[in-house]
């Protein structure tokens, strides 16, 4: 039929009613039966015969219309709408079950697209930028170097020629960033500077939010400095104030005009503030104004098709006529190797998010044969309504859509309720992930795709979950089911629906102990972590750094005169109990080198963390001393060679000696500037050990020196405090400026917070995550064994009735059902435990002071899952043992 | 549930519908009662089609756009519903009738051929 025929018969059937369409119908059976008459009178029959002999001919009208009323399209919406109709209708009488069900899904749903949400969004798909997918970064390997890369960063006329003679490329940019001191308010604060260059606005795709984008006349060597801002400087520092644009900040000193601000999603860099740099920059980095960046890195948009090979051969022979150039910082044998950015993030978040992945695909699982068990006890509790239906005239096939259309518009409420559950879920799961790992450019939200997600995990769900019950529902023959008015007592309850029903329950254990098992192993990881003794207690202790003006205080005389004043003046602070200097930061990385103890022979090399501090630092981070003496403020001032060591030194580098008096040379000194050449440090003093690599790595040898040795280094000071250390930051600020207006402290973070966010925040995140989607679907799986046991105790209660009237006892009957029960338990904890080794073996990598196969994990987890499920069963037995027999036999 | 099938041989399943087409090509506008009378004949009476097929397949053909359908009088003066071929069901009668030529003969060379 043409399209204006089927619209003309549409707009005809409309017109015309289907009660006119089924009247056609009906004369023209009329008619069939008629004929029919006439020609069995015609062979000679008598008219009543005839009658008789056609009517039975022609059988059910009421069949054949509905046969032929199914041929029209029509007629499958309107048997959709009706069933929705009967559906709604259905599911908002059983009350309790449909909430359940409901819950189930939206749980199993909305955690399904959180992880969906943050891993398409956060990881896979992080930029907003024009090409995305084809951004590359830029490197040099060095095919003889085991480890492959040599550098990732250029001088950028080297760029400037990559960008100028390669033919894989549609642009490249150069960036790199530095710190830059924002002077405001009598205040310096240091900021993230981005050198960018020219083609950089063009390149990203991304207009301005306010003002406008850095242009090539901003890169004139003569033209007047300009800044663009990023979106969350100008929404934290100007409060999105669109009357910046055109104002004047300082930064390094320097006023600067603000042209214009980029949208929240451009986070190139992660910078504050982005200045122009021409492509001319002089590569030889005498920049006189102000410490501005000498090596940048690069990342192209590869053009379309072009493969990573390409691109690598088209700059490997670029980079041949560089090397001439730069002969230092090309290997003898140079390639040139790219790496498209989007697959650069996803890092080592990838395992975390892969299991758990699997961990919410569990968690759908659970939620799946839960609402199944659900739909499944209704339907054997609506068989004789379905074999009524299907008496009336209604095909199994129209029976199963009628179940589905049920599940489908359950898998609706669910993926609406999942979707507020996603949608504020999803910012949790953010904020709870490590620092660092997702990219300030993504926005991680329930957009188009994670709403498309949504909506096809719950049709996939609707198949899952309803399919089974559907079928179940209209097996064997329906006929029966009419005759046996006892009904749901008999065959249909207790045969192989509830075998079916076990199952389920069975796998919703087993699914939920592999989830309890991984969340058991993560907490126990996190808990092991969080528990190794770092040494120190790092509650109460703020650190920052010292940033000098570029050339002054760069002898260690002129340091120490500086930290001289300015730890007096921090101590005087109210709140503050000790406050030293150091170089580099508190277990999270110190100078670290090989040392030379003379009268010791030995073939491998000896090294040693070498702390570079002030006479306080001990007391500060509360590090006891062992044997010997503490640094004294008179070292400090005569710069004298002695030296601190740890225990673990000690008892590396002088097995059952006194080390005191002894003399160790830290060789790395003899490389530095302004240090001591060939200098010994005697011995002083033994204190107690720290984790100086993170509690994960053994405890490193450790040396401390007086900090007035050597004048290299950038300096941090540390400070003690008895009150929140971050109340005591603008006052140590304060005291800087007091002493060097032009000295900056940046970067202030109390060592825990600074602890948590690097080393405790990935496993915290796992065995937040693991222990979320093992709550859910252990609250799950208990609802589904409690829900299947109550409706098979009611299955029973015939049964209950006659055993009890013969004699049973109560404790018998409930021996009986707790029996029931517990074989279900324990099909399914077997089961259960058999996968969790496989996902133990999974696990290895995510695992950490504790064994993937830990025994008390998985025994405490076997033990507390039967304890929950038999109470879950146990409630449910006790109501069949009140069964009053003579109730239960008059229920026949 | 399905209509029960007609005895003594069921039609094979898409055969109905291309017989219909046939009786209808041939027979011109024809009512119901006719087609499952001439299928009847032609086959001398190894076919039954039973209502409960025959109808639902006429409004199934006249949905696909095979059949055109309206109602007339009878000779009898009684109105009944008339079909007759569509071009794009003169069309598919070709199709099928070609395929179901091609099937028989390979059939029947198998019959012949395989001892």
């Amino acid at each position: 039929m043409s399209i204006s025929s089927r619209i003309r018969h549409f707009f005809r059937r409309r017109r015309e009613g289907r009660a006119s369409d089924d009247q056609h119908l009906d004369s023209e059976m009329q008619f069939h039966l008629e004929q029919q008459t006439a020609d069995y009178i015609a062979q000679g029959l008598d008219p009543a015969e005839a009658r008789r002999r056609a009517a039975l001919q022609l059988g059910s009208t009421v069949a054949i219309t509905e046969a032929s009323r199914d041929t029209r399209w029509e007629t499958h919406l309107e048997h959709f709408l009706q069933d929705l109709k009967f559906a709604t209708r259905v599911l908002a009488k059983a009350k309790r079950s449909t909430i359940l069900a409901v819950c189930a899904l939206a749980l199993g749903i909305g955690s399904s697209t959180i992880i969906f949400t943050v891993m398409y969004n956060g990881v896979l798909h992080p930029f907003a930028y024009r090409a995305a997918e084809r951004l590359t970064t830029l490197h040099v390997l060095d095919p003889a170097n085991p480890t492959g890369e040599m550098r990732a960063v250029f001088h950028l006329d080297e760029i400037a020629a990559f960008r100028e003679k390669n033919h894989t490329f549609e642009d490249i940019v150069g960036y790199a960033n530095w710190f830059v001191l924002y002077s405001h308010d009598g205040i310096d604060e240091q900021l993230h500077g981005g050198a960018v260059t020219s083609n950089t606005i063009e390149f990203f795709g991304m207009p301005p939010l306010a003002g406008r984008g850095l242009i090539a006349s901003d890169f004139n060597a003569d033209a007047p400095p300009v800044v663009m801002l990023n979106w969350r400087l100008w929404n934290s520092a100007f409060h999105d104030d669109p009357s910046v644009i055109g104002k004047q900040i300082t930064l390094d000193g320097v006023a600067y005009t603000i042209v214009g601000v980029m949208p929240r999603r451009f986070q190139h860099l992660g910078a504050d503030v982005y200045l122009p740099t021409p492509w001319d920059t002089p590569a030889s980095a005498a920049h006189s104004d102000f410490r501005r960046p000498t090596f940048f890195w690069a990342t192209g948009i590869l053009k379309k098709g072009v493969t990573a090979k390409q691109a690598n051969d088209d700059l490997t022979a670029i980079a041949e006529s560089l090397q001439a150039r730069y002969p230092k910082d090309y290997p003898k044998v140079a390639r040139m190797g790219t790496q498209l950015l989007n697959e650069a993030i996803v890092g080592d978040l990838k395992d975390t998010l892969i299991l758990l992945i699997a961990a919410v695909v569990l968690l759908l699982l659970i939620a799946c044969s839960n609402v199944a068990g659900l739909l499944l006890a209704q339907a054997s509790a609506r068989s004789r309504e379905i074999a009524v239906r299907s008496a009336l005239g209604a095909s199994r096939m129209r029976l199963v859509r009628q179940l589905l259309t049920e599940s489908l518009a359950l898998a609706f409420a669910g993926c609406v309720a999942g979707c507020a559950i996603a949608a504020i879920g999803a910012k949790y799961v953010v904020a709870a992930m490590p620092p660092g790992r997702i990219p300030w450019d993504a926005d991680v939200t329930l957009n188009r795709s994670a709403l498309l997600f949504a909506v096809s995990v719950s049709l996939l769900s609707t198949l899952l979950f309803g399919l089974s019950p559907a079928l179940h529902a209209i097996r064997g023959d329906l006929a029966t089911r009419l005759v046996s008015v006892g009904g749901m007592g008999t065959a249909a309850g207790a045969g192989s629906g509830a075998r079916f029903r076990s199952a389920l329950v069975a796998c919703q254990i087993a699914l939920s102990i592999l989830l309890l098992i991984t969340a058991g192993l993560s907490l126990r990881s996190f808990y092991a972590l969080t528990h190794v003794d770092l040494g120190i207690d790092p509650h109460n202790v703020l650190l920052a750094d010292v940033q000098f003006p570029a050339g002054q205080y760069a002898t260690s005389d002129t340091k120490r005169k500086f930290f001289n004043d300015l730890l007096v003046r921090i101590d005087a602070i109210p709140g503050v109990t000790h406050s030293a200097e150091l170089v580099g930061s508190v277990l999270l990385g110190s100078p670290d080198g090989a040392i030379t103890i003379p009268g010791k022979v030995h073939s491998e090399e000896w090294d040693t963390n070498a702390d570079v501090v002030s006479s306080d630092y001990f007391a500060a981070l509360g590090l006891r001393l062992l044997k010997g003496r503490l640094l004294t403020p008179a070292d400090e001032d005569s710069a004298r060679l002695v030296t601190v060591v740890s225990r673990a030194f000690a008892d590396k580098y002088f097995p059952g000696e006194d080390p005191i008096g002894h003399s160790v040379k830290f060789n790395f000194f003899d490389q530095l500037p302004d240090s001591p050449r060939d200098a010994y440090f005697e011995i002083v003093g033994v204190i107690s050990d720290l984790h100086a690599n993170g509690p994960k790595e053994p405890i490193p040898p450790q040396m401390y020196v007086p900090y007035t040795v050597t004048g290299f280094g950038d300096r941090s000071v540390v400070v003690r405090t008895a009150i929140p250390p971050a109340s005591v930051v603008n006052d140590v600020r304060r005291a800087v400026s007091a002493i060097d207006h032009n000295v900056a402290l940046v970067t202030p973070r109390p060592l825990e917070e600074n602890l948590s966010d690097s080393i405790y925040a990935g496993p915290r995140f796992s065995m937040l995550s693991f222990g979320l989607c093992a709550s859910v679907g252990l609250l799950l799986a208990v609802v589904g064994i409690f829900s299947v046991m109550a409706y098979t105790v009611s299955l029973l209660t015939h049964e209950v009735g006659i055993r009890m009237a013969l004699g049973a006892s109560r404790a018998h009957i409930l021996r009986m059902v707790l029996g029931y029960g517990a074989r279900i338990i324990g099909a399914g904890v077997v089961l259960g435990l058999a996968g969790s080794f496989v996902v133990a073996r999974a696990m290895r990598t995510e695992v950490w002071g504790v064994s993937a196969f830990d025994p008390a994990t998985f025994i405490t987890v076997a033990l507390a899952v039967i304890a929950i499920a038999l109470l879950a069963t146990y409630i449910p037995a006790r109501r069949a043992t009140t069964v009053e027999p003579t109730i239960a036999l008059r229920h026949e | 549930m399905t209509p029960p099938h007609s005895q003594p041989s069921e039609l094979l399943k898409g055969t109905l519908d291309m017989l219909i087409l046939k009786v209808v090509s041939v027979g011109g506008p024809i009512h119901g009662y006719a087609i499952s009378q001439r299928i009847r004949q032609i086959s001398r009476e190894f076919f039954q089609v039973t209502q409960g097929s025959l109808y639902p397949a006429l409004h199934r053909l006249e949905e696909r756009g095979l059949l055109d359908a309206e109602w007339r009088d009878t000779p009898t003066g009684r109105e009944a519903k008339f079909y007759k071929l569509t071009r794009s069901g003169r069309k598919q009668l070709e199709v099928e009738m070609s395929d179901w030529e091609k099937m028989s003969d390979a059939v029947a060379l198998i019959l012949r051929t395989a001892h």
